[in-house]
């Protein structure tokens, strides 16, 4: 440790040498010393900090190797999140590491965290994620140790993570290492806790005193219903109760916790709680993953509700439809459960609705005010809407294949059923899209309807879209202008094939404006060649501030108005 | 959230004129404008029936971070912000760079966290070598240090 201690002060008066001559001299003189591009480096300390700390431990210290500023910052950054590797036990060469080595750098690496964390004051935050299969007492004392440090340091946050190679986390007769010092379970001052992976967490039933402790998360971990009892018991200002599979608990009741406003509840494996009973009035949000088969829910008491998110495989249409209406003021309901196809959505508060469903939901919504509507399907779009009125954005993911003809009427049918909407977001991922096929439509004359003011399509960045050819974006783009009449379409530059169906549009488009002149008409010409559009220019929105409209023909000439990625192209039509 | 994108400038509400350092002028209502403890203070010292002049943002940076507050101030959802936001930070390393140091000097806590989030993600699981070739940083390190450095964090390797 001196001997680093010893480098940091060379290499940073080293540091301080070069700022005042040499580097100057060079940088003016010869500007080849720093590369004049990187600017990230100049950014003041606190701001390199700033990005450090949204880095792990390792890829920080990684950091510190790119040159003597970074190396600077780093040393002078407080590290909150540990990782075992740091312990120098976890890695390929340990077998024939010499025993001193590993000595060695088993104690640097403890000082390392020691100094990191004294480096705060208070300790704000300790990370910690460590495989357990070391059998050595002294390493599990140390451990110890640092929970103790951080504990009278006034800790705020820990946050451990810890793997079991060994033994499994089903043995609960493992007597192996308690490396939980009690003093943790009283500390004063914590704020958060959370710990995955850990199995044998066995408590007094007295010995929890959290009276600052506000978000409990447990994951991966054997508890039954009395710890959690225990544990909640010792937390009377808890806001937060996150338990992500936590094996052993088959049911869970919460009532007594006066300011407990979220609960999360997860369970992956095909056993799910047999039962749910919360009775907390200031309860807000509650999320829940995994099986509900079976599963009595009682949460009449919850009046406040404001977040329903069910992700269920498995739940019945009557058991969802049971649980929907118990909260009369609930905002937010997310429903993403495979098993229901058909919902009724009648809370009147509702301010956002997100299903999700393989096969196709059909929710009829009534007399609500939805202000957001997110759809997502693999096949069918069906929604029914009565008396609502959904008026700020519908978002509509589209997850098929194939985007043929009748999907496009579909499409059009489905957003028939509401009145007004000012921004409908769709994003497909299609890997062909037809619009060719007149027999389909063949009984619809009306023209699309101008319900939808904006619409912004996404087609995912990731997603190998280069199998579109530029016929398949043309039909896209003569489907989508069939559905809706939109007031403008927004298009992100870069952004899956849209630079390529930005130029489609600036092409085809204008040719649309130009043919609309009196001629005879017939059906078949209508959607092949649709006499419709009255005017088009382009919105380039990379500046707040309005800019000045641009003809299609000029983005064709200067494409450049596309780069960088990320820039916001709007057509503006007039129908 | 297409409309909210459009300048929306109402007569009750009022607006705070922002001046770039290159002497372009931005009307924001001052709701969103607030948002930066910058502009609230010199709102606060008498500049705000005047024109506030923000010396170190150019043009091109101001107008994004105006873009930004309009936004964060138009009651947008959670979801659709935060997908906004993945968009809004998905620029090249010159424009995070003139955006950070702008987000810093108007003092805007969430954009800054935003941004510097964006330069971690940059930097994640990629080699040194790989990150000084991105931003264009120098090894200044002799081989000498570099071994020494090398050798003292090699757990951060393995």
């Amino acid at each position: 440790m001196e001997e680093r201690i010893g480098c940091q002060e060379k290499a940073e008066r080293r540091d301080l040498e070069a700022v005042y001559q040499k580097d100057i001299v060079t940088n003016m003189d010869m500007g080849i010393e720093i590369d004049a591009s990187d600017r990230i480096s100049q950014l003041p300390d606190h701001i390199l900090h700033h990005i450090l700390s949204y880095l792990p431990t390792r890829y920080g210290c990684r950091a510190s190797f790119l040159s003597k500023t970074w190396y600077r910052v780093w040393k002078s950054f407080s590290i909150s999140d540990f990782h075992e590797s740091m312990f120098g036990l976890r890695s390929i060469n340990i077998d024939w590491m010499p025993p001193s080595i590993f000595q060695k750098r088993e104690k640097n690496s403890f000082k390392f965290v020691q100094e990191s964390l004294l480096r705060q004051c208070p300790i704000r935050r300790f990370g910690l994620s460590l495989t357990l299969d070391n059998d050595d007492d002294e390493y599990f004392s140390r451990i110890e140790d640092l929970f103790t440090l951080a504990t009278q340091h006034g800790v705020l946050e820990l946050d451990l993570n810890f793997e079991q190679k060994r033994k499994s986390i089903f043995d609960l007769d493992n007597d192996d290492f308690d490396i939980l010092p009690e003093v943790v379970f009283s500390a004063e001052s914590l704020m958060v806790f959370k710990l995955r992976g850990y199995s044998n967490l066995s408590l007094e039933s007295d010995v929890v005193t959290w009276p600052s402790l506000r978000v409990l998360s447990l994951s991966q971990i054997y508890v039954d219903e009395d710890l959690i009892q225990n544990l909640i018991f010792g937390c009377p200002m808890i806001e937060k109760l996150v338990l992500l599979d936590c094996y052993g608990l088959t049911s869970i009741q919460l009532s007594g916790c006066r300011v407990l406003k979220e609960v999360t509840l997860s369970r992956t494996t095909s056993e799910g709680f047999e039962r749910i009973d919360i009775d907390v009035p200031s309860l807000q949000t509650f999320c829940y993953s995994g099986s509900l088969e079976n599963c009595h829910v009682d949460m009449t008491s919850c009046k406040n509700l404001e977040v329903l998110n069910l992700t269920s495989y498995n739940v019945e249409e009557d058991a969802c439809q049971d649980i929907i209406p118990q909260f009369p003021v609930l905002k937010v309901l997310i429903l993403d459960c495979d098993r229901v196809k058909t919902i009724k959505i009648l809370n009147r508060r509702l301010e956002m609705l997100q299903v999700s469903s393989y096969g196709g939901m059909e929710p009829t919504i009534i007399n609500s005010n939805i202000q957001s509507f997110e759809y997502t399907t693999d096949s069918e779009m069906r929604v029914s809407v009565d008396g609502s009125s959904i008026k700020r954005e519908v978002t509509l993911k589209v997850r098929t294949y194939r985007f043929h003809t009748k999907y496009f009427l579909q499409l059009r049918e489905f957003l028939e059923n509401f009145q007004e909407i000012e921004c409908l977001t769709l994003q497909i991922e299609p890997a062909s899209i037809r619009f060719d096929e007149p027999e389909i439509l063949k009984d619809i004359s009306t023209p699309a309807s101008s319900n939808v003011k904006h619409l912004k399509l996404q087609i995912p960045k990731s997603y190998s879209y280069h199998t579109l050819t530029r016929l398949e974006l043309k039909a896209l783009v003569n489907g989508l202008l069939w559905v809706c009449h939109p007031e403008s379409l927004l298009l992100i530059s870069h952004s899956g094939p849209n630079n390529e169906l930005i130029e489609v549009l600036c092409r085809k488009l204008p040719r649309r404006v130009k043919k609309n002149h009196w001629g005879t008409f017939s059906l078949s010409e209508f959607w092949r060649r649709p006499r419709d559009l009255k005017g088009i220019h382009i919105k380039h929105l990379e500046l707040y501030v309005e800019t000045e409209a641009v003809e299609c023909s000029a983005l064709l000439r200067s494409p450049q108005i596309l780069e960088p990625a990320g820039k916001k192209v709007r057509f503006v039509f007039k129908w | 959230m297409a409309s909210s994108e459009s300048t929306t400038t109402s007569t009750t509400t009022k607006v705070l004129r922002l001046k770039s350092s290159d002497n372009e002028i931005f009307g924001v209502e001052e709701k969103a404008a607030l948002q930066s403890e910058t502009i609230k203070s010199l709102a606060e010292d008498g500049y705000s029936e005047d024109v506030i002049p923000l010396f170190n943002v150019e043009k091109k940076t101001l107008a994004k971070i105006v873009e930004w507050l309009n936004k964060h101030a138009s009651g947008s959802s959670k979801e659709e912000l935060k997908r906004w936001d993945a968009d809004f930070v998905d620029v090249d390393k010159d424009v995070l760079y003139d955006l950070l140091l702008a987000s810093n000097y108007l003092n805007i806590e969430v954009l800054l966290h935003q941004l510097a989030q964006k330069v971690a993600d940059m930097i994640k699981g990629k080699k040194p070598e790989e990150i000084r070739q991105l931003f264009g940083i120098k090894n200044d390190f002799t081989p000498e240090e570099e071994a020494e450095i090398r050798r003292e964090n090699a757990w951060a390797f393995e």
